[in-house]
């Protein structure tokens, strides 16, 4: 009888000793689980300027004296137009569009 | 004993060496091919983060020198608006890959994280406290250097030490690369020495001496505790430099860091091998592992007892032993060292983990107070590594003699 008792306190010790361990490895997997996923998953980390600058297409738009090309007189456009003037065209078309959709400046 | 059990006894033995020898064997060859497998995946290209560190630039062109020149057209004309180029250095978990970019005269305007292998809560914590901040406006002449004119992030301190190594890296890269007539100052790096090399020295040197003692059994058993409590204060809650599963994996995988900043390092993972192999015993778990004192305290406050059920007890070990050895292995195929490291440490030291890691302390505090280190005895990464020098030294120590007494009688 007395065996029989000790036996069966043995036994829930045991039991006892399993859950614990079992419950321990399940947190050691979570942590690998945990970790592992947001080190696949860490973007990348910029930090701020120094000085929040904005485009230099953003600042000549900017700039005193600046008058944006027609948008039809720029499609319209045929023959005449040197090298230089598609290039500040292409700029301003940039410049529209990053007017439309700004995108983030760092920092600011 | 009849002869029929004498002989089966020996095959069961020599049944069970087999066995060992194809763990062994096949445990090595996943190791390496973890290994391989990391070597090969290693490398990032960092073309595309050149566009996020030079976020105003119209086109980025890469020389082949490692820079990159931004540019943006201003009035029609294409003008460079800053350079861009990646730096590298061995923090706690193995290299951090960063990238930075600076304006035309060579002033650091930006830096961003590539890569890393660094524990994640610990990383974080340079974002959290504005580490990154301090960089921006300077410049390849200055030191960059913690202590000097940058300050280190508290429990965090190997990585802030990598990250400034990688910055400095890159910013003279740059001005050497792109900056005309600048004058780089040359790469010294002072030796770090101070209080934690010299704690650890001395807990070495003064465990190693109390262990060779035979007799005082009584200077042992107090110096032991002296031992366990100075470990505990200063590499737990004093520094929180314990030896951890990302020491192993940095070891094995090849990214030393720099002795300069991190001799640390070196003292401890080397002073472990060399100890292990001398006196043929593990010095750090039982004598200074702060982790360990921490548990081995709260169980001689309870008068905690051992607690290892013999047929179970080989099972259990060989769990610990899978669980530590394919952390290794994740370690070693990701390249993350610092990720795999789950031990709840950080934790108890510097209040940093992730849940599980805070569940996980709390079940082991507690189960201390019932059982004698359950940590160390049941889910301890270290243990089996530490165990597998000790396995090492045994097999070189019977192969000599093996080789010894061959000799002696072939002499005869």
């Amino acid at each position: 009888m007395a065996t029989k008792k000790q036996n069966s306190r043995f036994d829930i010790k045991i039991g006892f000793l399993i859950v614990y361990l079992g419950i321990s490895l399940t947190m050691v997997v979570l942590t690998l689980g945990l970790a592992l996923s947001e080190a696949q998953s860490a973007a990348i980390q910029s930090t701020p300027t120094l000085t929040p600058t904005l485009s230099p297409i953003v600042m000549t738009m900017q700039a005193e004296g600046y008058q944006p090309v027609d948008e039809d007189e720029h499609h319209g456009g045929g023959g005449g137009q040197g090298q230089g003037r598609n290039s500040e065209t292409h700029a301003t078309e940039t410049a529209e569009a990053e007017l439309v959709t700004p995108e983030p400046i760092p920092g600011t | 004993m009849s002869k029929a059990a004498a002989i089966s006894i020996k095959e069961r033995r020599s049944r069970e060496r087999r066995q060992k020898n194809i763990v062994t064997v096949a445990a090595f060859v996943i190791l390496i091919a973890a290994w391989v497998i990391g070597r090969a995946g290693a490398g990032t290209d960092v073309t595309p983060y050149a566009a996020d560190v030079l976020p105003t630039a119209d086109r980025i062109e890469a020389g082949s020198n490692g820079l990159f020149t931004g540019y943006a057209t201003v009035d029609g004309s294409e003008e460079v608006i800053g350079y861009a180029m990646a730096g590298t250095a061995s923090g706690y978990g193995g290299p951090i890959l960063m990238m930075v970019a600076t304006d035309p005269d060579g002033n650091i305007t930006n830096v961003a994280v590539v890569e890393h292998g660094e524990t994640p809560n610990f990383f974080h914590q340079l974002d959290l406290q504005n580490y990154y901040d301090q960089f921006p406006g300077m410049d390849y002449s200055d030191a960059l250097i913690l202590g000097d004119d940058i300050d280190g992030i508290s429990g965090a301190t190997l990585s802030s030490e990598a990250v400034a190594q990688s910055i400095r890296q890159a910013v003279r890269g740059i001005g050497g690369a792109a900056i005309a007539g600048a004058d780089i100052p040359p790469d010294q790096q002072p030796v770090k020495f101070g209080a934690p090399e010299v704690a650890l020295i001395a807990l070495f040197v003064v465990s190693f001496l109390l262990h060779r003692l035979k007799r005082r059994t009584t200077i042992k058993k107090y110096g032991r505790w002296a031992v366990l409590i100075a470990g505990l204060l200063t590499l737990g809650f004093i520094f929180n430099k314990p030896f951890t599963l990302s020491n192993v994996v940095t070891f094995l995988s090849g990214y030393w860091p720099d002795w300069h900043t991190n001799l640390y390092w070196f003292i401890l993972v080397f002073g472990i091998i060399l100890v292990t192999s001398i006196q043929g015993k593990n010095p750090y778990c039982s004598w200074f592992c702060p982790f360990g004192a921490a548990q081995e305290i709260l169980g001689s406050i309870s008068g905690a007892k051992p607690y290892q059920p013999r047929q179970l007890y080989s099972k259990l070990r060989w769990v610990q032993r899978a669980l530590s050895f394919t952390a290794i292995v994740l370690g070693l195929a990701l390249r993350q060292p610092g990720t795999v490291s789950y031990e709840p440490f950080g934790t108890l030291f510097d209040l940093q983990g992730s849940w599980p890691q805070w569940v996980l302390l709390v079940l082991v505090l507690f189960g201390s107070l019932v059982i004698y280190r359950p940590f160390c005895n049941y889910i301890c990464p270290l243990d089996p590594v530490v165990d597998y020098i000790g396995e090492g030294r045994r097999w070189v120590k019977n192969a000599w003699q093996q080789r010894s007494k061959t000799a002696v009688s072939t002499s005869k």
